[in-house]
């Protein structure tokens, strides 16, 4: 079955000095939160903390030097992302930027555009949102109904987007909207736009969530003025794009590495005195993680070979959401909430599972949801 | 040999094998003539010949094609009692072999000559082999020793897919030409054969996989063939992730089969495979329908086979007990450095 095949990943030494080097960034940077702060992870803001990755070169790592890159290897960005995973960095503020919209202006963008946003991406100073999402296309992303009307020197735009994450916080969007008139395509006539966060007419409204966070967004826009600079690629080829696009948000560590801190908390929790039952949850948790890991490098691998390994990425998510949901549902049953054997720092673990239980339904949802990214694979494998 | 040679020439050896695996009702499976062309290809030794740049991936890649075909041989314990007799220095017989960790024989060294004497449970295939390659410990060192056939009778065992597990009742004293020290001890080896059974799971998964596609693909219900309905292709789908998963964990145990990770690995592995085994299985015969069910479809040969493996060589629970003593031993800071040096040569040497 060579279409789920996953390579083994290239050993590197160089990776190692790398790793080294992260560990210590983090230790110095981050080594004094709290597992109640690790635990939000890519949820996680901070500002400062974002600079820092940018000034320490951990940002825009892929990119060419003279967009502000590092001119690194896909294998040597995946060891900073699950160095950071790991550790539960707030990198939230810089991860889409970092993660998808950059590479996507470095592939499809105009000259002008990579000039102006990549070397703010990777100094840790320019933030993403993702425009796909509406009220009436979730899952069916081809029947997005948010216009862009081509006009003298640029489009006008209406529409609303919804679950926007960090649109409060971001500069730009990568907005999925329909340029052309209607055809039998469904999936023709769209395009990408960069959207500048401050032009006139855009509203961003607060929905929080089910944790009471305030972490999505309601986005509409109302004759929306953009100029003609704005479209990155094709116009009428934003179909493809976008799908291009989704392979970087489906493929990364952060797919099974999201909750981490409740594994390692749980190790910490159970240690004390371990039942026979513990050893062997834990144990296979880790047998899943280790598995999980070994799959997500081969990915970032066939990456950097330059293949295409979107098929691969999305069993990654998939295998990687349930992991995720398992876990929290794991060690509430062995280590209950408040029930920490050693009377310390219960707060820590009972933090760590509350987040987790309350995020876990999300897991299976953004990004595709489970029953979507199903449906991709049985595509992968020629039933569809 | 180059490894390419190697995957494709198992590939034409193990073609047919498995209507060699179905033989008659309730007789054990093993084919004399199978194993014929196993041994004339070279497979045996595969696991020597490392110098010509043949990895121990490689090699297992043999037991996984094996797998593949329900193939009734034993290809997997040949090659690593032949490694073993190798390591230790011993003349390495022609023919299928076996092996063992002999925690239940006692051994007793005496005039140069080595006494061993007990009874192992469940050996693969120790009535048809040539002889064994038992591993045990004589004053806290593990040894290698050859037992020839006329060294030991057996009792015909088989486990759930009929493959022979024999017991094997030992009472001889080996000369001196017929045991030497061992390169790994018991525990090794009992990690060297959750190894292979992970591996042979990967193999028989991807043919679950490639028929239960082949026949969702035909069958035709409600007008259209069952791979057309969701709910079928969200079964087919998680098929395929199982047996990725499965796949990939084999690969990385396969690759550092002895070693300082070794354990470990085959730990996740034969965690990792066996419950990839279980969910697939599962599914692949809900796919099937009644016809799976019956004797003459090809599906057991390869869930039962699937089932078996799960509980030999340890089950999924005691692998888990074993790596979750690991990472409760690494603990909450010492855990993430744990998993990376697994899969990380690199890291591993600079952590070690
Ligand atoms: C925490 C979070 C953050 C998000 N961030 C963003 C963001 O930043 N930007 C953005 O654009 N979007 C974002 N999303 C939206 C996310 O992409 C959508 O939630 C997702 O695509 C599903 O769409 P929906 O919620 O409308 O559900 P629907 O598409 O309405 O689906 C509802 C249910 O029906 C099922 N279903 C739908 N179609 C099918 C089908 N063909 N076959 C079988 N089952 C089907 C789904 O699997 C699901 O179970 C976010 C979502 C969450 C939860």
């Amino acid at each position: 079955m060579d279409q789920i095949a996953f390579a083994p990943p290239a050993d590197d030494p160089a990776l190692s000095e790398l790793r080294r080097e992260v560990r210590a960034f983090l230790a110095e940077t981050i080594g004094s939160h709290r597992p109640g702060q690790r635990i939000r992870s890519w949820m996680g803001n901070d500002a400062a903390f974002s600079r820092a990755c940018g000034a320490a070169g951990y940002l825009g790592m892929t990119f060419p030097a003279r967009y502000g890159g590092h001119g690194r290897t896909a294998m040597e960005r995946y060891v900073v992302s699950e160095e950071m995973l790991a550790a539960g960095a707030p990198v939230g503020l810089h991860w889409i930027a970092d993660r998808q919209s950059g590479p996507l202006l470095l592939q499809y963008g105009t000259e002008a555009q990579r000039q102006e946003i990549l070397p703010k991406v990777a100094a840790g100073e320019c933030y993403f949102c993702i425009g796909m999402s509406e009220p009436d296309s979730g899952s069916d992303l081809a029947a997005a109904r948010t216009r862009a009307e081509p006009v003298e020197g640029g489009f006008v735009i209406n529409g609303t987007k919804v679950w926007t994450t960090n649109a409060h916080l971001a500069h730009y969007m990568i907005l999925f909207c329909k340029t052309e008139a209607a055809s039998d395509d469904r999936h023709g006539g769209a395009s990408q736009l960069l959207i500048d966060l401050a032009t006139p007419g855009i509203t961003i409204s607060p929905i929080h969530n089910m944790a009471g966070a305030h972490e999505f967004n309601e986005v509409s826009f109302r004759d929306v003025h953009v100029p003609a600079g704005a479209l990155i690629g094709t116009r009428g080829g934003g179909w493809a794009q976008v799908m291009g696009e989704l392979a970087f948000e489906r493929s990364g560590p952060e797919r099974f590495l999201s909750t981490f801190a409740v594994l390692t908390e749980l190790i910490h929790a159970a240690a004390a005195d371990p039942s026979r039952e513990a050893k062997v949850a834990i144990g296979r948790l880790t047998a899943h993680l280790v598995t999980l890991r070994r799959m997500s490098r081969s990915v970032a691998g066939l990456l950097q070979a330059g293949e295409n390994p979107s098929l691969q990425a999305t069993i990654v998510k998939d295998l990687g959401a349930v992991f995720e949901q398992d876990l929290p549902e794991i060690a509430r049953l062995l280590v209950p909430r408040g029930g920490r054997g050693d009377g310390q720092g219960q707060g820590d673990y009972q933090a760590v599972l509350d987040y987790a239980v309350l995020h876990a339904p999300s897991f299976s949802l953004r990004g595709g949801t489970r029953e979507i990214l199903r449906g991709i694979i049985a595509r992968g494998l020629g039933l569809r | 040999m180059s490894d390419t040679l190697l995957t494709d020439s198992a590939a034409q050896v193990f073609a047919d094998a498995e209507a060699a695996a179905r033989g008659a009702r309730s007789a054990p499976a093993w084919s004399a003539s199978l194993w014929a062309r196993v041994e004339e290809a070279g497979f045996a030794a595969a696991l020597t010949y490392g110098e010509e740049g043949i990895t121990s991936a490689d090699a297992l890649g043999i037991v996984r094609t094996a797998a593949a075909h329900a193939a009734p041989v034993p290809i997997g314990e040949t090659m690593v009692a032949h490694w073993l007799l190798a390591e230790a220095g011993l003349a390495v017989p022609e023919g299928p072999l076996s092996f063992a960790a002999g925690d239940t024989l006692a051994a007793t060294e005496g005039d140069g000559a080595l006494y061993v004497e007990g009874r192992l449970a469940a050996v693969p295939y120790a009535t048809e082999a040539a002889g064994l390659a038992v591993v045990v410990m004589v004053k806290a060192r593990p040894l290698v020793v050859h037992l020839r056939a006329a060294d030991y009778a057996t009792e015909r065992g088989m486990n759930l897919a009929r493959e022979p597990r024999d017991d094997v009742v030992v009472r001889t004293a080996v000369p001196p030409d017929r045991f030497g020290p061992a390169p790994v001890g018991l525990a090794g080896l009992f990690a060297i054969g959750a190894t292979l059974r992970s591996v042979a799971m990967a193999g028989a998964l991807e043919t679950l996989l490639a028929r239960t596609l082949a026949y969702a693909g035909e069958r035709v219900q409600f007008g259209r063939p069952i791979a057309k309905f969701q709910a079928v292709q969200h079964s087919l789908a998680q098929i395929a992730s199982e047996t990725a998963a499965a796949r990939a964990a084999a690969d990385m145990a396969a690759e550092r089969l002895t070693g300082p990770d070794a354990g470990t690995l085959a730990a996740v592995a034969k965690v990792r495979a066996g419950e990839a085994a279980t969910k697939a299985a599962g599914l692949a015969h809900q796919v099937h329908g009644a016809i799976g069910f019956t004797e003459e479809h090809a599906l057991h040969l390869y869930t039962q086979r699937l089932w078996a493996w799960r509980d030999e060589f340890g089950t999924e629970a005691q692998w888990a007990l074993v790596l979750g003593e690991a990472a409760l031993a690494a603990g909450a800071s010492g855990y993430w450095p744990m998993v990376t040096a697994l899969d990380d040569a690199a890291s591993g040497a600079a952590e070690a």
